[in-house]
C-alpha cells in the first residue's frame, strides 16, 4: 500500500459505504411500531448473553480479566522507584547495610538521615536510619549509589498514610526476618519487565 | 624544627630542586628545602613535628652524580647540589612502594573512619595503582582496644608516625614497634594506664589503624565541617578544630602536622550549655543584679573580649572585679615586671622544646599545662635536655624525662627560689644591691628549712655548666605562696641575668589574659553577681545558674596563651540565649557582637588593634605558626628592691597539696564524657598516721 492515499486530504464521499436505515417514521402510529417492533425482537439478549457468558467465564471458569485491587496487585516493573528496601543477607539474615553513608551523601533531597556506632562485635553498626518521605523524590540515586545492594527500590507504591513516618524507619524497609525466602533480588536500573518477550507486539510500518 | 646541626647553622647554601634554585641554610634535609620552597615530594611516613622516621622510602630522590635513590627527609642538603624529585625511575619505585603497602590491606574503606581523609587512599590513586601483583598470606590480627584509642592491626602500614609522637612529643612512651617482618605491629606497653595523650598519637595515623574509640565508626570525614579554635582549658590556647555535624561535635582534631595537644583539649569538648533559649524574665533580673552589684566573681574560663567587658563595666559602674587566680598570678607579674622590667615573662615553647637544660618548680607540670611537658620532653628528647624538677612530691608521670628531682618542704618555695638564684647567678655579673642580696643568703639555713641538700643545687649547677640554652618554668605553687611578690621578683633576675627561658605558666584557663586586661581587686564588697562562679546571682554556661551563658566552644572571642600569643576561638555550637554583650548593652555599652571589642584590647599591655575577623589561624608550609598575633612586651619601669627572705611558719599537721588530676582542668573539662579521671586523695602512710585515718574509714571530700 502506497502513502498515496494518506497524502490524499480530500475527504469526500469514496470510501464510505452508506447504511440501509430505511425511512424514519414521522407519523405517531409508525413511530408506536418501531418501538413495539425493537422492544419484542429478543436484540437486547443478545446484548445480555455476552454479559451472561463473561460472567460464567470468570465465576467459574476462571477466566476473569481484571484484578481484584486491593486485595491482588500486579507485580510492579523493576524500574518503577516505589517505597525504599532494606535487604538482608542471604546467609545470615543480618542486614546488608554497613553503615558508609554514601546514600546519606548522595541524596540530592537530604532526606537520608542515619547515624553509626562502634558496636560490641567491632564493627560498624547503624543505630539509626530514616528517609523523610515527605522530601524524598524517589531519584533513585541511593539505591544506584549503594556499594552492598543493600538499599534498593521495593514495589510498595501506596504511599498514603496517615504519617509518613509510617513507613521511614529501618525496621519498616528491612525484610522481615520471616520472610528472607521471599526476598526478591534487585535486578537494578535498565532490568527489562519480567515476562516482557511475551508483552512485545510488532509495530506495524504504517497505521 | 629539625636542625640539630648548630656549627654549621646559618651557613648559607644554594640548591636546584627540579630545576629551580633554592636559597637556604646548611643543615636543613632535601625535604625540608623543597617543602620551604613549595615543591612536592611524596611522604607515607614523614611528620614534620618528629625527627625523620625514614620508613616509608616514598620521599627519594636523585642526586646529580651519586648513585642510587637518596632519602630527602634524613639527607642534608649540601651546597650546590642539583637534585630531581620525579622521573620515571622514581615513579615506579614509589609505584611499587604504594602497592607493598596495598598487600592484604583490607578493602574496606566504606566503614573505615579515614575514608575520605588517609593517606594510603589518596596515594594509592596517585600512583594509579589499578592492580596488585605481590601478595602475602593473611594473618589474623585481631582489634585492640586501648581505652580512648583503639588500634586495628590490619590497617596498620607500619610507618612508626604514632610511636614517634608517644616518644617524642607526649612522652608518655606508650608505644613500641613489634618488629617481626610481615607481623610487626605496634604495641602498646602501658595499657593500663590508659593515656588520654595517646589520643595524639592517633591523630598522625595516616590510615585508619590508630582512631578514637569514641568517633571510631560514628561519622564519615567527608561528612564533618571543620571549625578552627582554639582549647580554651588549660591556657595553653592549642589550634584545634572542631568537626561537626548536625549540631553535635563529633570530634576534635587538630593541624598535627605541626602542633600538638593534650588528652582534654582532643577529648573534652561536649561542654556546651545545649537547647537554651532566650529567658527575657531571666535576663531582666540579670540586669537588675548588675545595677544593685558591689562585685563581679569570675573564673578565668572566660575570653579577652568578655574579660574586657567587665572591665569597661567597672571603669563605668565601679564594680570590684573579683578573681583570685587571675588576681594572684596578675601580682606576680607585676612583682615580676619590676625586675625584669618588660609586663611579660621572655620565655616561649619553641624556645623551651630548644633547650637544653630545664628546670621546673613549683607546678605539677604533667596535669598542670600538658603542652608545656610535651615540650620539656621535646627537648629531653632532641637535645638530651637536663630536666630538673622541683617540687614536694615526685610526679612518676614524668620520670622518664626528669633528670633530676629535688623535693623541698611544701611552703617554702621562696627559699628555694632564693637558693636557686644564689646558685645559678654565682659567676654572673650583677649589680651590687643585688649582689650582696644574694651574698647575705644564710644558705645552710635556708637549705635546712626547704629540705634542699647544697649538694643537690651544687649536682644541678654542675649539670648546667656545659650547657647553654635554658628555661625555666614555673607555676601555680609559687603564685598562690603568701610571698609571691618577693619570690616573683627573684625569678625574674634568672631571666634577667642567667638569659633563662622563663615561662610562667597561668594557673587556669585564660588568666593571663585576664591579668592583662582586668584590673582585679582584692576584696568583694556588697551583692555578688558571678560568671561560672556561684555568687548571689550566678551567670553560668554550665547549666546551673541564674541566667545561661554560652560555653566556650559557643562563642568568638580570643584567647590569651602562655606562649603570649591572642588566638581566634570560633563558634562550633550554636546557642540560642543572652550573652554577657547583651547584659553589657542593657547597661550602656554599645557592641553588635562581642568581638567588636577585639581591636579595643589593651595596647598598652601589649596587645594590637586588630579586628576579630583580620586575625590570622594559619601555618605555613614548614609549619611557622600565624595564628592570631603575638603579644608586644611593653617596658616597665624596674624596681629592683629585694627584702629579706622571710622564714617558713611553724605549722604542725598534714598538708594537702591540691591539684589538676590528669587531663581536668575546670568545671567544664569536668562536665566531659571523655576524659574521666577519678577524683583521689593519695597519700603515705605517715600521712594517715598524721591525719589519723585508719584502714576502712570512710572519709568524703570537697573540692572547690
Amino acid at each position: 500500500m502506497g502513502l498515496e492515499q494518506f497524502k490524499n486530504r480530500n475527504v469526500g464521499m469514496q470510501n464510505y459505504r452508506m447504511l440501509d436505515l430505511g425511512q424514519t417514521p414521522t407519523r405517531s402510529f409508525d413511530k408506536f411500531k418501531q418501538v413495539v417492533k425493537r422492544t419484542f425482537k429478543g436484540e437486547l439478549f443478545v446484548g445480555l448473553w455476552v454479559t451472561l457468558r463473561e460472567m460464567v467465564n470468570s465465576l467459574f471458569r476462571g477466566e476473569l480479566h481484571t484484578v481484584k485491587y486491593p486485595l491482588e496487585k500486579l507485580p510492579i516493573s523493576p524500574r518503577y522507584r516505589a517505597i525504599h528496601d532494606m535487604l538482608r543477607l542471604l546467609e545470615s539474615g543480618h542486614y546488608r547495610c554497613i553503615g558508609c553513608g554514601l546514600c546519606e551523601k548522595i541524596c540530592i533531597s537530604n532526606c537520608i538521615s542515619m547515624d553509626t556506632r562502634y558496636d560490641e562485635n567491632q564493627r560498624k553498626e547503624v543505630s539509626e536510619y530514616t528517609i523523610n518521605f515527605g522530601r524524598c523524590i524517589f531519584c533513585g540515586y541511593c539505591a544506584e549509589v549503594c556499594p552492598e545492594l543493600a538499599i534498593v527500590h521495593g514495589s510498595r507504591y501506596e504511599n498514603a498514610s496517615e504519617q509518613r513516618a509510617s513507613f521511614s524507619l529501618f525496621e519498616d524497609m528491612l525484610t522481615p526476618i520471616d520472610k528472607l525466602n521471599l526476598q526478591q533480588e534487585y535486578d537494578g536500573f535498565g532490568a527489562v519487565t519480567p515476562y516482557a518477550d511475551d508483552h512485545i507486539k510488532k509495530t506495524p510500518l504504517a497505521y | 624544627m629539625n636542625v640539630h646541626n648548630f656549627a654549621y647553622k646559618d651557613k648559607e647554601i644554594t640548591v636546584t630542586i627540579d630545576g629551580k634554585v633554592c636559597h637556604s641554610t646548611f643543615g636543613k634535609t632535601i625535604l625540608e628545602i623543597a617543602r620551604e620552597n613549595g615543591i612536592y615530594i611524596p611522604t607515607m611516613c614523614y611528620l614534620t613535628k618528629v625527627l625523620p622516621i625514614g620508613s616509608c622510602r616514598m620521599c627519594m630522590v636523585n642526586v646529580d652524580g651519586v648513585d642510587g635513590f637518596i632519602l630527602s627527609c634524613q639527607e642534608k642538603a649540601t651546597d650546590g647540589a642539583v637534585i630531581h624529585t620525579q622521573n620515571n625511575a622514581l615513579y615506579k619505585e614509589r609505584q611499587n612502594i604504594m602497592k607493598l603497602y596495598g598487600v592484604n590491606h583490607p578493602l574496606e574503606c566504606g566503614v573505615c573512619d579515614k575514608s575520605g581523609e588517609c593517606d594510603l587512599q589518596n596515594k594509592t590513586t596517585e600512583f594509579d595503582i589499578k592492580e596488585q601483583n605481590f601478595t602475602a598470606r593473611d594473618q589474623s590480627r585481631p582489634v585492640e582496644n586501648w581505652g580512648h584509642v583503639s588500634y586495628d592491626p590490619s590497617l596498620c602500614i607500619m610507618c612508626e608516625k604514632c610511636v614517634r609522637v608517644s616518644t617524642e612529643i607526649t612522652g608518655d612512651e606508650a608505644l613500641q614497634v613489634k618488629f617481626g617482618g610481615y607481623s610487626s605491629s605496634i604495641v602498646n606497653v602501658k595499657k593500663e594506664k590508659n593515656y588520654a595523650s595517646l589520643g595524639e598519637a592517633a591523630a598522625v595515623c595516616p590510615v585508619g589503624a590508630l582512631v578514637s574509640t569514641n568517633f571510631k565508626y560514628t561519622s564519615n570525614a567527608w561528612e564533618l565541617d571543620k571549625i578552627p579554635s582554639s582549647c580554651p582549658h588549660c591556657g595553653g590556647g592549642c589550634q584545634m578544630y572542631y568537626e561537626v555535624k548536625r549540631d553535635k561535635i563529633y570530634r576534635v582534631t587538630n593541624n598535627y602536622e605541626f602542633t600538638s595537644m593534650c588528652g582534654a583539649a582532643r577529648f573534652g569538648f561536649d561542654y556546651a550549655n545545649q537547647g537554651v533559649a532566650k529567658d527575657e524574665k531571666a535576663f531582666q533580673a540579670a540586669v537588675k543584679a548588675f545595677e544593685n552589684t558591689g562585685s563581679i566573681l569570675f573564673s578565668s574560663t572566660i575570653s579577652n573580649e568578655e574579660a574586657y567587658i567587665l572591665q569597661r563595666l567597672k571603669e563605668n559602674y565601679g564594680y570590684k572585679l573579683i578573681s583570685h587566680e587571675a588576681r594572684a598570678y596578675q601580682k606576680f607579674m607585676h612583682a615580676y615586671s619590676l625586675v625584669s622590667g618588660k609586663n611579660l615573662y621572655n620565655g616561649t615553647l619553641k624556645a623551651l622544646s630548644q633547650s637544653r637544660g630545664i628546670i621546673v618548680l613549683g607546678s605539677k607540670i604533667n596535669d598542670d599545662a600538658p603542652i608545656v611537658k610535651y615540650h620539656i620532653n621535646m627537648a629531653s628528647k632532641w637535645h638530651r635536655a637536663r630536666v630538673a624538677y622541683l617540687h614536694p612530691i615526685e610526679d612518676t608521670e614524668i620520670q622518664n624525662i626528669v633528670t633530676q628531682f629535688i623535693k623541698y618542704e611544701a611552703g617554702s618555695e621562696e627559699g628555694v627560689v632564693a637558693l636557686l638564684a644564689e646558685a645559678l647567678l654565682q659567676e654572673t655579673e650583677l649589680p651590687e644591691s643585688i649582689r650582696s642580696f644574694l651574698d647575705d643568703l644564710d644558705i645552710g639555713n635556708l637549705s635546712a628549712e626547704c629540705n634542699v641538700g647544697e649538694e643537690e643545687l651544687f649536682a644541678l649547677k654542675q649539670s648546667l655548666s656545659k650547657k647553654s640554652g635554658f628555661s625555666l618554668i614555673v607555676g601555680a605553687d609559687l603564685y598562690a605562696h603568701p610571698r609571691a611578690t618577693h619570690i616573683a621578683k627573684i625569678i625574674a633576675l634568672l631571666e634577667k641575668y642567667a638569659g633563662f627561658n622563663v615561662l610562667c605558666i597561668p594557673p587556669a584557663g585564660n588568666a593571663m589574659g585576664i591579668s592583662l586586661i582586668c584590673e582585679l581587686d582584692d576584696k568583694i564588697e556588697g551583692a555578688t553577681v558571678g560568671y561560672n562562679v556561684l555568687a548571689d546571682f550566678t551567670l553560668s554556661a554550665l547549666g546551673e545558674g541564674d541566667l545561661d551563658m554560652p560555653a566556650m566552644n559557643q562563642q568568638e572571642g580570643t584567647l590569651t596563651t602562655f606562649d603570649k600569643r591572642v588566638v581566634p576561638m570560633h563558634v562550633a555550637l550554636p546557642y540560642g540565649g543572652y550573652i554577657l554583650n547583651d547584659i553589657a548593652n542593657a547597661l550602656g555599652l554599645k557592641a553588635t557582637y562581642t568581638i567588636d571589642y577585639t581591636k579595643e584590647l589593651p595596647q598598652n599591655k601589649g596587645f594590637k588593634c586588630v579586628e576579630f575577623d583580620n586575625l590570622p589561624d594559619t601555618f605555613d608550609l614548614v609549619g611557622n605558626e600565624n595564628r592570631g598575633y603575638v603579644l608586644q612586651p611593653i617596658s616597665v619601669k624596674t624596681d629592683e628592691i629585694f627584702e629579706e627572705v622571710s622564714e617558713i611558719e611553724e605549722f604542725d599537721g598534714a598538708i594537702v597539696y591540691c591539684c589538676n588530676r590528669a587531663e581536668q582542668f575546670s568545671p567544664f573539662t569536668e562536665k566531659c564524657d571523655l576524659p574521666n579521671s577519678e577524683a583521689v586523695l593519695w597519700g603515705s602512710q605517715q600521712f594517715a598516721l598524721v591525719t589519723k585515718l585508719l584502714e576502712g574509714d570512710h572519709k568524703a571530700f570537697t573540692i572547690d
